[in-house]
This record gives structure tokens, sequence and C-alpha cells, in this order.
């Protein structure tokens, strides 16, 4: 009698019991990235002084290239957010099923996201993975997949795959998007936290390098590597350290336009108001100045700010 | 015995001259557990503290000379009666007249007094009240057995207090009354509508003064048992177990009449005016009859009651008066006209007048007992809350209400491997009880019950923009325990504590329990 009381109350309560209150879910989701926590970070430049030197035209440009960088991100991350809004379908000890539910910005295809994860033997998360795919009536295509070392994103290391590939399959794909797979990678768990897009096609995400890295420290310096063509078609590879107040040094390895084609480097710091502090140019292709392919160096090596 | 015969032996004591007023002792007991055979009584223990509460008021029996034992076994009766014949004894030496008056409420069984599991045998109890070294003894015997609605009490084939054997047996030089409930061959009855035993209650209503009939403020024994024999046979002419009939043993050679007690020795109390007429009750703020009043007209009437909100009811044919007093320390007068007339279904048994509702507020908190639970599901909480309540509605003192509380605070979610997490938290719970008041005293209240609430949890996590807000909503069945002090003529104060069981099944299927306490206050409507 006492059991089937019991079996009673329990079966009422089931019955009306219901919610997303969850400390799992929250497991879960805290191992998902965040747009905030991926966005590059370089300290702006917003006023333009007379320069002696002329401007640093690479530090000026890093800025809006993060921006890219940054829009680029969010726009995988708006992805992930979905699920963030909604409680999973299924739940398991270590498995979450959102979905499938129809992508209404695309119809007929529907979404489905699972994710799992591994634990220790005391409990404490040591991978997640999870895979946002669509589906057109069969099979589900992953067009997002990322794999998470720890148990907090805020504070480890993890891979964002973007299936550029999958998502032309699917009709999802815009025209300027590579057909290719697009790697994103970030290691949060120390100082500096990096951040590295790789991708491995041709230009997209509006930038025409197919690799860009950044490293952020917490006291604010920094260092970047990326490409970036100037209006003359010469394409150049930036690798640039900056403090905390926007002075730095930075390292440009360049290409020429066709049809000479030729490659070199040169070497340049600027301080805090963007102004060229020291330029190293061989050739002289940032300062016509100095004469055509004629060794130029202005201003002192003494200028550049130092990095531990 | 008839009505007859029992106004006859009123008018004789009442012809005889009064006595000087004597040093009395008292010994009311009460025991609702009868032992192996019997079922437990529900009003025994309430009628000996009434029959104890009037003797110690205006009985003229002095707390320090009155003893109340409740559940006592047979020796401790014996000890407490052997200590107050002892005292007696020793007032006698002083040159003082003695009274012991000994009741007893409780089952009896084959001519045992069924005391918890011990016996006392009546023939025994006989012999100690004729062996009392009291001028006047005096015994008065409302033994019973449990019913359902109307409850019996003694058994009825067992031998019923002997009046006459005792009578002739009895050889000691001082007088001696026993009066017992019903005959050898009836059953003694409770009832519900009453609270209390027919016997006792109306016992009880003659002391108070309804049994004054010779108007002189003083209710003398003959008159009380006159009073108590005929109430006592009519109201249960018509009940399942038939007619009871008191029986009594009067042996005070000698003696003069025995008041047992005097209305003036209470100031204040209620007056019902000559020129009305009828059968009133009177209820006390549990709703419980204390006394009943039948009127003629032409004289008042007036019962001693103890200072207290009253209701008084008036049954008619076609409706119910009703009135709330306050008796103080003066004596109030119930009118007829000054009453409300209610239409007969707000009075569906004597000690009901319809719903009596009261609002409550209250301050407390809850805790879940699993510290899991704790973490960031289910956080302690502060809550305020707010009930409504209807007593009397359903009889039987049971009571309903429907509660409604919110609360919340901040708490921190801990994971493993992940940096504490704060979360705000907003806890809205509301619930039916159904309960039991269990009156303790004039102004205490115990109570036991169950409820069926809903709770919704809700939280987000501020600073948190990645984790979106989570709630859950569940039913909890569970138990809970008040107990509340009125301080006011509408105003009660109360503590109440919750047990509750509560179903979660999102991470896991998991049964969980927790608490509430909480303290507040309460406003009672219409008394």
């Amino acid at each position: 009698m006492r059991s089937v009381c019991r079996t009673c109350v329990i079966l009422l309560s089931l019955a009306a019991a219901c919610g997303n209150l969850s400390n799992d879910d929250v497991a879960f989701l805290e191992a998902l990235p965040s747009k905030d926590a991926l966005h590059v970070q370089v300290p702006a430049q917003t006023a333009q002084p007379q320069c002696l030197l002329g401007e640093a035209q690479v530090w000026l440009s890093a800025k809006p290239t993060s921006d890219n960088i940054n829009a680029g991100v969010d726009g995988i991350l708006a992805l992930v957010d979905v699920i963030r809004g909604i409680a999973p379908t299924t739940r398991q000890a270590d498995t979450r099923t959102w979905g499938p539910w129809p992508d209404h910005d695309h119809p007929g295809l529907t979404i489905r996201v699972t994710m799992s994860r591994t634990r220790d033997a005391s409990g404490v998360p040591q991978s997640y993975s999870y895979v946002f795919a669509e589906s057109k009536g069969g099979d589900f295509l992953a067009v997002l997949d990322g794999t998470f070392e720890g148990a907090q994103a805020a504070n480890g290391r993890g891979t964002l795959t973007l299936h550029f590939d999958n998502a032309h399959t699917l009709g999802t794909a815009k025209p300027t998007d590579p057909d290719a797979p697009a790697l994103f990678a970030y290691d949060l768990s120390g100082n500096p936290r990096t951040l590295e897009m790789n991708l491995t096609a041709q230009a997209g995400l509006g930038l025409q390098q197919f690799d860009y890295s950044f490293a952020g420290y917490t006291d604010g310096h920094g260092l970047f590597h990326f490409a970036f063509p100037d209006a003359k078609g010469n394409l150049f590879t930036v690798t640039a350290s900056f403090t905390a107040l926007g002075a730095g040094k930075a390292e440009v390895g360049f290409t020429t336009a066709p049809p000479f084609s030729f490659s070199g480097s040169l070497s340049e710091c600027w301080d805090a108001a963007a102004c060229l502090s020291y330029v190293d140019d061989p050739y002289a292709i940032t300062q016509p100045a100095c004469g055509v392919f004629k060794p130029c160096v202005l201003g002192s090596p003494a200028s550049c700010p130092s990095f531990p | 015995m008839t009505r007859g015969s029992a106004l006859a032996l009123a008018a004789l004591v009442a012809a005889t001259p009064a006595r000087a007023d004597p040093h009395r002792f008292a010994l009311v007991v009460g025991d609702a557990q009868g032992g192996e055979g019997t079922r437990p009584l529900r009003y025994a223990e309430r009628d000996a503290k009434r029959i104890y509460a009037i003797l110690t008021r205006i009985g003229g029996v002095q707390p320090d000379d009155a003893r109340l034992l409740t559940g006592a076994e047979a020796g401790e009766v014996r000890a407490a009666l052997a200590e107050l014949s002892a005292r007696s004894a020793a007032a006698r030496q002083r040159g003082e007249e003695t009274l012991l008056v000994v009741y007893y409420s409780g089952h009896a069984k084959d001519g045992e007094l069924r005391l918890a599991d011990t016996r006392l045998a009546l023939s025994e109890l006989r012999a100690l009240l004729q062996e009392a070294p009291a001028d006047v003894r005096i015994g008065l015997v409302d033994s019973c057995q449990s019913g359902a609605i109307t409850r019996a009490k003694g058994v009825r084939t067992a031998p019923a207090f002997d009046v006459k054997q005792a009578r002739e047996r009895e050889a000691g030089p001082h007088g001696l009354v026993l009066i017992a409930s019903s005959a050898a061959d009836e059953e003694s009855q409770e009832s519900d509508e009453i609270a209390g035993s027919f016997f006792t209650h109306y016992l009880a209503s003659g002391l108070l003064g309804d049994a004054d009939a010779s108007g002189d403020g003083k209710v003398t024994l003959a008159e009380a048992y006159a009073y108590a024999y005929a109430r006592t046979v009519g109201s249960t002419a018509d009940t399942r177990a038939g007619a009871q009939h008191p029986v009594y043993l009067y042996d005070l050679g000698g003696a003069g009449d025995v008041v047992l007690t005097q209305l003036s020795q209470s100031r204040g109390g209620l007056i019902f005016g000559a020129a009305d007429e009828g059968q009133y009750v009177v209820l006390d703020r549990t709703r419980r009859a204390v006394a009943e009043v039948a009127k003629e007209r032409g004289a008042s009437r007036r019962l001693a009651l103890a200072p207290g909100v009253y209701l008084v009811k008036k049954r008619l044919d076609d409706a119910v008066l009703v009135g709330e007093v306050e008796v103080g320390g003066e004596l109030v007068e119930v009118a007829d006209a000054r009453l409300s007339r209610r239409p007969l279904e707000d009075d569906p048994q004597k000690g009901a007048s319809g719903p009596r509702w009261s609002m409550l507020g209250t301050l407390g908190g809850q805790r879940f007992f699993d510290a899991g639970a704790r973490n960031g599901l289910f956080p302690p909480a502060t809550l305020a809350g707010a009930e409504l309540s209807a007593r009397d509605d359903l009889g039987h003192q049971l009571a309903w209400g429907l509660d409604l509380a919110l609360g919340g605070g901040t708490a921190t979610l801990t994971l493993p491997g992940v940096s504490p997490i704060g979360e705000r938290f907003t806890e809205l719970g509301g619930g039916a009880s159904l309960w039991r008041d269990f009156g303790l005293s004039e102004s205490w209240t115990a109570s036991l019950g169950a409820r069926v609430a809903f709770l919704y949890l809700g939280r987000n996590f501020p600073g948190h923009s990645e984790l979106p807000a989570q709630g859950f909503f569940t039913l909890t069945p569970g138990l809970e325990a008040m107990l509340s002090w009125q301080f006011g003529r509408h105003w009660s104060a109360l503590g109440r504590g919750r047990l509750n069981y509560l179903f979660y099944n999102v991470d896991k299927n998991e049964s969980l329990g927790y608490f509430e306490l909480a303290v507040g206050v309460e406003y009672a409507f219409g008394l």
C-alpha cells in the first residue's frame, strides 16, 4: 500500500513537473565559446596627427582587420548561440540534443545539435564535442562542429570548424564563402590567450590571407600575424607586436604586384600616436622619398618598444 | 430513574437548609485510551478539563486542592486520591467541613475503569470514596466506549454503577453521592456536534448556570443532576445507541444541600433576558460548545463563563440566530433582538456556523535537505506569503486554506571545473491545505494537516549573458503543523512548519524533500 501511494505521488508530480532548471545544462553551455571571449582585442587608433616619418599603415590597418575577424567570429558563434535560447530536446548524463527543428532562414532544412562530453572519475568534465548539422530530409550534414578541452570555455582550449563545403551542398552558403572547411582555434587557458583562423581555401570572410593569428596578454599588449594588400596590389605579410598604449613594431614581408613579383621585407616601429618612429626599408617600398629600390633607414631603432 | 423523580430529588434537597461552605477538594480524571479491546475516545480528556476548569473557577475548589489527571494510570489515581484524602483529613482536624469530588471520564469495561493499560475496579473506587475522610464525597463517573458519530461509552453487557449495592454496603458516617452517566444496560455516548460526551456536556452546562432552577445563583448537586439527567435523556433519545439514562446513589443522611457552583464567583458571564425563550448554544473561539441554555420566558438565566469571545446561537424552525459576545469582567446580556438571523444551512451542526474566514500573512523560508539540490537548483529562499483559510466549513474541527508565497534571493552555482556562477532566483509557491485544529487552551491552538502545492522556481545568471534563464514548475505534496496564539479578538500569531516532497526530473529523476518554516500574523474576520 505504501509503495502504491508513493508511486501515485511520484506519477502525479512527474505529470506536473516541467521546466529547464538544470545545472548540467549550465555545464554544457559553459563549454561553448562566447563571442566576447573569442574577440580579437586591438587598441583602436582614432585621431591621427601629422607624422614626421609618416603614418604607421600596418598599425592603422590592424583595427579594421581585427574588426573583420571579430565579425567573422560573430557569424560563426551566432549559430552556436542558437541553442542558448532553447532547452535541450533530450538529456542524458553526458549528452544533450537540441532539435531537429525547422531552419526558418532556409525553408526545407532542419537543424539538429548534439553535444557530448567526457568526465574523469571525479566527475569533472575533460572534453566536449558538438555538431551543428542540417538536413534536407536525408542525412544530417555538419555545418559546424567543435571540440573543447576543459570544463569552461572561458579558460580552455577548443576548435571550431565551419564546413563551407557542406553549406554549399545544403545551399545555405553565400557566394563569397570559401568552398572548403575553415578552422578556428582558440586557447584561453593561459596568458596570452591565442586565437587562430585558418582558411584552407581561397579568399573568404573579406580577408585576402589564409590564416590569421592573434595573441593577447592580460596587461594589454599582444601580437598578431596576418597579410593584407595595399592599393597597388602589393601583398604584405605582417608580424606585429603592440603595447597596451598602441605603440609597436612589425616585420613586414612583401611581394610586389605582378609582373615583377619581387619579394622582400622591412621593419618599422611606431609610437602610441601611430606615427612611424623608425623605418628600415631596404627597397624603399614604404618610403618612396628615399628613392626607388634604395636602402632607406629613417629614425632610430632605439625608439622601438621592447616586449617581454 | 425518571425525569420526574430527578426533579423530586432536586426539590427535596432544595428544601433542606444550606450547609456552611466546606473546604473542597477535587480529583478530575480523563483518559481517552481504554487499552486493549477499546477505541480511543475523542473527548474524554476535554470533558475532564471542562469539569476541572468549572470546579476551580466557580466550584469553590482552590487550585492547590484540585488534581487533574489525563492519561494517568490507576496507581496515579490512587495516589492522588490518597493525597487529597490526607489533606481533607487534615482540614477536618482543623475543624473544617470538607467536600471531595471525584470525576472520571473514560472507558469502563467489566466493572473496571480503564486507565491507560491499567484498571481500577468500580468497587474499589466506591470503597475509596466511602472511606475517604471527607464530610461529603461525590463520585461522578462518565465512563465510555467510542462509537462513530455518536460514540458509545462503556459496554452494554458490563455491570452498571450499582448505586443500590453501594448504598447497602455504605456504612461510614459521611454522606456519599455517586452518579453514573448511564444505566447498567446502556451505553454512554459522545457527540461530535457538541465535542464531548452528552452527560458531561449537560453537567457542565448545568454547573455554569443553566441548572440553577431556583434562580438563587447557586447550582446544587441535585439541580445539576436533575438538569443533566433531563438533557441527556432528551438529547440521546434519537441517537443510534438509544436513550441514555444517568443513575445515582444519594446518601447524604442529615446533610443539607450541596452547592457545587456559585455563579457569583465569576464576575463575568452571560445573562439571557427574561423576555426570550428557547434553546441557546454557546460556542467558544474554536467553535466548540461550552454550554447550552434551555430557557423559559419570564425569568432571566445566567451563565458564569470565563473571559473570552463566544458565539451564541439559537436555532429556530426556519433560521438560526447568531451573535458574538465578548465576556470580560461584567455580565453581558443576550437578547434575541441583538442576534443576527441566518439561514439554517449556515448552521449544519450545533458547533458550526458556516465558514470562519481569516487572512494570514507569513514570513519564512525553505531549505532542501539534499546538499546537491541546494547547489543552484533549489537554494534556500526567503518567502513572504499570504493565506486565506476557512474554519468550521467542513466540521470535525477541520479547516482548509489557500496560500501563495513569493520569495527569492541570490546563490552561487558550483560546477566541477567551472568558476562559481552567481545566480539570482525567484520562487513562487501556492497550495491548498486541509488541517485539523486542536485547542490546547483558550488562546493556544495546535494544528496538523496536509497540503498540495505548486512550486515555480526561476533563475538567471547576472553577468553571464551566455547562460539563459531557467525555470521549473511542479506539484509538491506535504504535511504541515502550526501552533497559534490568539493575542487579540481578531489577531493571532503563529509559527508553522511544513515538510514537503518534490520530484525533480530534468537532469535526472530524483525525489527531494524540503522543509519550510514561517511565522505569521492572522486576522480572523467576523469575530
